[in-house]
Parts: C-alpha cells; sequence; structure tokens
C-alpha cells in the first residue's frame, strides 16, 4: 500500500511537472492558472512523500 | 487557569482531521462552480485563482495558529487570545453565522441533488416534502452530532475518500479526453467579463473555499495536533486548491461529449454559459461529469449521488462547526457558560449542538418561505431585491468568512509580537526578522499579502451584493449589542478584555494536548525570558 501510495505521489508531480511545462507557452492569463495548478499538484505530491518518508522512520 | 472539567476526547486520526476540513469545504465546488461561471464567465479561472491564492494564505494561516495553540474554537479563540474579547467576539459571531448557514444551505442543495433520483422531493413541484426532508436531515446530522464524534468522524472520512476518489477520475479523464489549452484561450480571449462582474465572480469563488475553520476546531480532538495538523492542512489546503482550478479551466477548454442545448432565446451557447446560467448553476458538477467523454455515461448516474452525500457531510461539518465555536467562545467568557456544557456519557457539547441546530432550522424557514407560500414570494421579491432565500443565505456565507478570515489574519501578527515564546511547530514562510518589547519576533509577510487579499474580497461583497452588504453587518451589530449585554450583567469590562494568564492556560492546552516536548520547550523559553528580563534588571 506504501509502494502505491509513493507511486502515486511521483505520478502526481510528473503531471504537474507537465501541465507547467504545456501552459507556460500561453498567454499570460491562461498560463497563469495552469502554472499554479500545475505548481500545486507538485507541492502536494512533494507532501504526500514527506508525510510517506516520516510514517516509514516511524515505522 | 483552565479548571479540569471534562474535555472533548481526543478521538481524531490525521485522516479524520484531513476530511473533517475536506468534507466542509469540499462540497463548496459542487455549489460555488456555476455560481462563478455565471458571474465571472471567460475569467471564471481567474476568479478561483485570486480567491484561492488568499485561500492558500489564510490556509498556512491556520495551520500555524492550529498547530501552536490547538484548541477548539479556532479563528475565534486564535483572534481572541490576539486581539482581545470584543474582536473575539466578533470574528467568532461571524463565523457562527457561517457555520450556521453551512448547514442550512448544504442540507437544502442535497436534497436538490437527491430530486435528481427522487422527483417527490423536487423543490420546484413538491416545496413541502423537499422543505421536511431538509429539516429531518437537520435534525438527523445534530443526533449524530451528540451521539459522538467518534462516529460522525468515521462517517466524514468515508466520504471524503469516496469523493476524493470520484473527483480525480472526473478531471483526470475531462483533461485527458476533452480538454483543449487553445479552447480555454479562445474563451478567456472572446468572453472576459466587465471588472464588476469580475469582483462578484471573486466574491462567490471565496465561498468555495470556506471550511478551513472544522481542521483548526478538530485540533482540539485530534491526536498529537502540532504534529498532525500542518501535514494534513497542507494537503487539504493543496488538494481543494488544485480541484478548483481545474474545475474552472476545465469548463472553460472542454469539448463537450453532448451538443450543448441552446439557450433560452434559441441561440447556441458555450459549456460555461449553459453551466452558469439560473436553471444549472446549482449542480454544474453534475452536468459538467456527465460531459466527459465515456465516463460521463457512468457518472451521469453516481455523480448525483456522490454531490448528495458531500453536501451532506458538510452540513454535517456546520452542525459540529457551529457547536464548538459557541464551546470555544462559552470558555473564554464571550457566551453564557451554559454552551460550555459537556454530555457526561458522550462527551460532546450538547446544548450547543441544539441551540446552532435550531439556529440553521429557522434559517431553513427563512429561505424555504417563498416556494411554500406565494405571498411570501411577492414579499421577498419587493423587499429583497427579487433575490430568493437562499441567495440571501449566500451573500451573507461570503461575508461572515471574509470577515472572520480578516481578522485572523491580524490576530496571527499579533501572536508572533505578543507571544513569541509559544513553540511554533510549523511556521508561515517568508518572514522578516526584528525585536518587539526586548524578544527576537518574525513578522509574517504571508499574512499581510493575504489580509490585503481578503480586504479586497470583503470590499468586492459588499460592493456586489446587495442583501448582504446590509444583512451581514446588522448580523454583526446585532451580536454586539447582545455581548454587551451579557457582559453587563456578569460585570465583565465591555470594551476591554478580561484579564488572563495565557502562559498558565498555554502549559495547560499543551498538556492536555499531549505534546509534553513542547510543553517542556515553553516552559524552558519563558525560564530564558525571566533570566533575561532579570539580568536587564540588574544592569540598570
Amino acid at each position: 500500500m506504501r509502494t502505491v501510495r509513493a507511486i502515486l505521489a511521483v505520478a502526481m508531480i510528473v503531471v504537474g511537472a507537465i501541465i507547467v511545462g504545456r501552459m507556460v507557452r500561453y498567454p499570460i492569463g491562461a498560463a497563469f492558472t495552469g502554472i499554479v495548478l500545475g505548481l500545486a499538484m507538485i507541492a502536494l505530491g512533494i507532501v504526500r512523500l514527506r508525510m510517506l518518508a516520516s510514517r516509514a522512520r516511524r515505522s | 487557569m483552565i479548571d479540569r472539567k471534562p474535555e472533548l476526547r481526543r478521538s481524531v486520526t490525521p485522516w479524520g482531521s484531513f476530511s473533517w476540513g475536506y468534507s466542509d469545504v469540499g462540497a463548496d465546488i459542487f455549489v460555488g462552480l456555476g455560481l462563478v461561471l455565471g458571474a465571472a464567465a471567460g475569467a471564471s479561472n481567474v476568479a478561483f485563482l485570486f480567491a484561492g491564492i488568499v485561500y492558500v494564505c489564510i490556509g498556512l494561516a491556520y495551520t500555524e495558529l492550529a498547530a501552536t495553540y490547538p484548541v477548539a474554537g479556532g479563528g475565534q479563540y486564535f483572534v481572541l487570545r490576539g486581539l482581545g474579547d470584543i474582536f473575539g467576539f466578533i470574528a467568532g459571531w461571524a463565523v457562527l453565522l457561517d457555520f450556521t448557514i453551512d448547514i442550512a444551505l448544504f442540507a437544502w442543495s442535497c436534497v436538490d441533488y437527491l430530486s435528481e433520483l427522487l422527483p417527490i422531493v423536487g423543490q420546484p413541484t413538491h416545496p413541502w416534502a423537499h422543505f421536511i426532508l431538509v429539516v429531518g436531515l437537520i435534525a438527523g446530522l445534530c443526533i449524530l452530532n451528540i451521539i459522538g464524534v467518534r462516529e460522525s468522524t468515521a462517517f466524514n472520512g468515508f466520504v471524503s475518500a469516496l469523493d476524493v476518489v470520484s473527483e480525480t477520475a472526473i478531471l483526470s479523464l475531462g483533461f485527458l479526453f476533452a480538454f483543449s489549452p487553445d479552447l480555454l484561450v479562445h474563451t478567456m480571449t472572446n468572453a472576459w467579463p466587465t471588472p464588476f462582474e469580475l469582483m462578484k465572480g471573486i466574491s462567490l469563488a471565496i465561498v468555495s473555499f470556506v471550511g478551513l475553520e472544522s481542521i483548526s476546531q478538530a485540533a482540539e480532538e485530534t491526536q498529537r495536533p502540532a504534529s498532525i495538523i500542518p501535514r494534513t492542512s497542507t494537503a487539504l489546503i493543496l488538494t481543494i486548491l488544485i480541484f478548483a482550478l481545474s474545475y474552472a479551466n476545465l469548463a472553460l477548454g472542454m469539448h463537450t461529449w453532448h451538443p450543448i442545448p441552446l439557450d433560452a432565446h434559441g441561440h447556441p451557447q458555450m459549456l460555461w454559459q449553459w453551466l452558469g446560467n439560473t436553471d444549472n448553476n446549482g449542480k454544474a458538477v453534475a452536468l459538467i461529469a456527465r460531459e466527459v467523454p465515456y465516463w460521463g455515461a457512468i457518472a451521469a448516474f453516481y455523480v448525483p449521488v456522490l454531490g448528495a452525500i458531500l453536501l451532506l457531510i458538510s452540513s454535517n461539518s456546520g452542525v459540529f462547526g457551529s457547536s464548538r465555536i459557541a464551546y470555544a467562545m462559552s470558555s473564554g467568557g464571550l457566551l453564557p457558560s451554559i454552551f460550555q456544557r459537556i454530555h457526561k456519557r458522550f462527551r460532546t457539547p450538547t446544548i450547543s449542538l441544539l441551540v446552532f441546530t435550531g439556529v440553521a432550522l429557522i434559517e431553513v424557514i427563512f429561505a424555504a418561505l417563498p416556494s411554500l407560500d406565494p405571498r411570501m414570494a411577492a414579499l421577498y421579491a419587493q423587499h429583497f431585491n427579487n433575490e430568493s432565500g437562499i441567495d440571501f443565505l449566500g451573500d451573507l456565507y461570503a461575508f461572515g468568512a471574509a470577515t472572520s478570515y480578516s481578522f485572523v489574519f491580524v490576530a496571527l501578527v499579533a501572536l508572533r509580537l505578543v507571544d513569541p515564546l509559544s513553540p511554533r511547530k510549523f511556521k508561515i514562510p517568508i518572514n522578516i526578522p526584528m525585536r518587539f518589547r526586548g524578544e527576537r519576533v518574525e513578522f509574517p509577510l504571508v499574512a499581510l499579502i493575504g489580509f490585503i487579499g481578503m480586504t479586497a474580497i470583503l470590499t468586492f461583497t459588499l460592493i456586489t451584493h446587495p442583501i448582504g452588504r446590509i444583512a451581514g453587518p446588522s448580523w454583526i451589530a446585532f451580536g454586539v449589542v447582545l455581548y454587551f449585554i451579557y457582559r453587563k450583567r456578569k460585570q465583565l469590562p465591555m470594551l476591554r478584555s478580561r484579564k488572563r494568564d495565557w502562559r498558565s492556560e498555554q502549559i495547560e492546552i499543551l498538556r492536555r494536548a499531549g505534546e509534553l516536548e513542547l510543553m517542556d520547550e515553553y516552559v524552558a523559553n519563558l525560564k530564558a525570558s525571566q533570566e533575561r528580563a532579570a539580568a536587564k534588571a540588574a544592569e540598570h
């Protein structure tokens, strides 16, 4: 289960990076919301990975 | 000092803490998406972005404060501690308004979603059946919360998990199979709203982010709050932001699976126009899910059910939240002590639960009157600027949230200055180091940015909502009058604060939370501070 969660967190980081990469090409209004969305996904992926790591350390 | 009286039991786990917040704020998008699309048109994603950035700031503020002061009451307690009794009361009173409306509004919307499957409870055709079911749901939730937090936390946790999975599926498949960035840019370019419409959209978008109160209130009932609250709260803030921005962008840039019906005048319309019109804006998420290729065939059946369940647990969060705020306000001497009474067997604040559920029921009656009696409908049209009871509740919802959140930002800054010795396991990033009354403190720049953003949203709410700008301040004024009467009867200072020993209280809070390491750190900080002060006095 922990491995599945880690894979999902990494997938979220990858998808976030793809969104940021794609949206930077568009005009500023659309690009900005897309970039914030992508960055939020990357941040959430990192938060999830850190939570999993801390849980693994405790056990 | 805090008396050794019956305590709320600590039975909320990390997932329970997340789901308390998620169940409240996660349902907001089901109601808010259509409203924002209707107001902000091609700039709906920008409206969500503006409100979302302010929401991240307030979320971080709540995270720091709830981890530092893990007590029931959330924003109200932080404002009381940072700014004093009168401001603490105003913030708490505004939050109470929000939570009682939360109970009424979401129970009402829940029955609307249910009517997709049970037409007999449809509000336009069977208003009495609709009304009775709403009242029954609110009464049921009240009983659930009286029985105990463990039961309701389990209920919230299950439905929150179901919703996270479902919304992720809808958005992932929508972006994979139907989203076009070029269409998004085209919509934003050709359907950009007027500044007034954009302001209205932003003020409605903040409604989609109300709910962080729940997680900070759950802090008093969470195991190891100083460690758990920062993690669950950060995950909650990011999850909600991702869902809101994703829905907004998808609605503006999605090619639909089926042709969009013509508008009332027989003209073709875009997806966002269809979702934002008055017939559909209450069920925008269900409609957008239906238009996702392939998955839409299944989503058409289950999303209305999911919406109903999520709205129900959001209503449940309102029941939980209002009772805990009243409990905390009573503990702080802002409301009569009857609200502090805990049931001996269930250890839940029964009186608070009953009173504020009762207030929500009165609000439901107020909202339902136009549909139950045509004469009342005419009266509402004449005196409430043609807005229905539900619109009135929505206006107040935005007003209450913006008011209380503005106070919380100021309280965060004040507490950083006047209480630098309390250990903060989580701190908002970007701080300016400085000295205040001989102690080294850090000024949180993010709180200043958030306060400016929240004040802007409060201003937008007052400018664009004709009922909210009268009824909201009236609610606050009514509360302040009650507060003065109560304080006079109890011979407590009216404008000034009661003297409290915050240091002893903080030690007791950390002890009760089981954060013994933080308690030791706090005691050591106090000792070091006293030694510094004594050394300084000796020098002079």
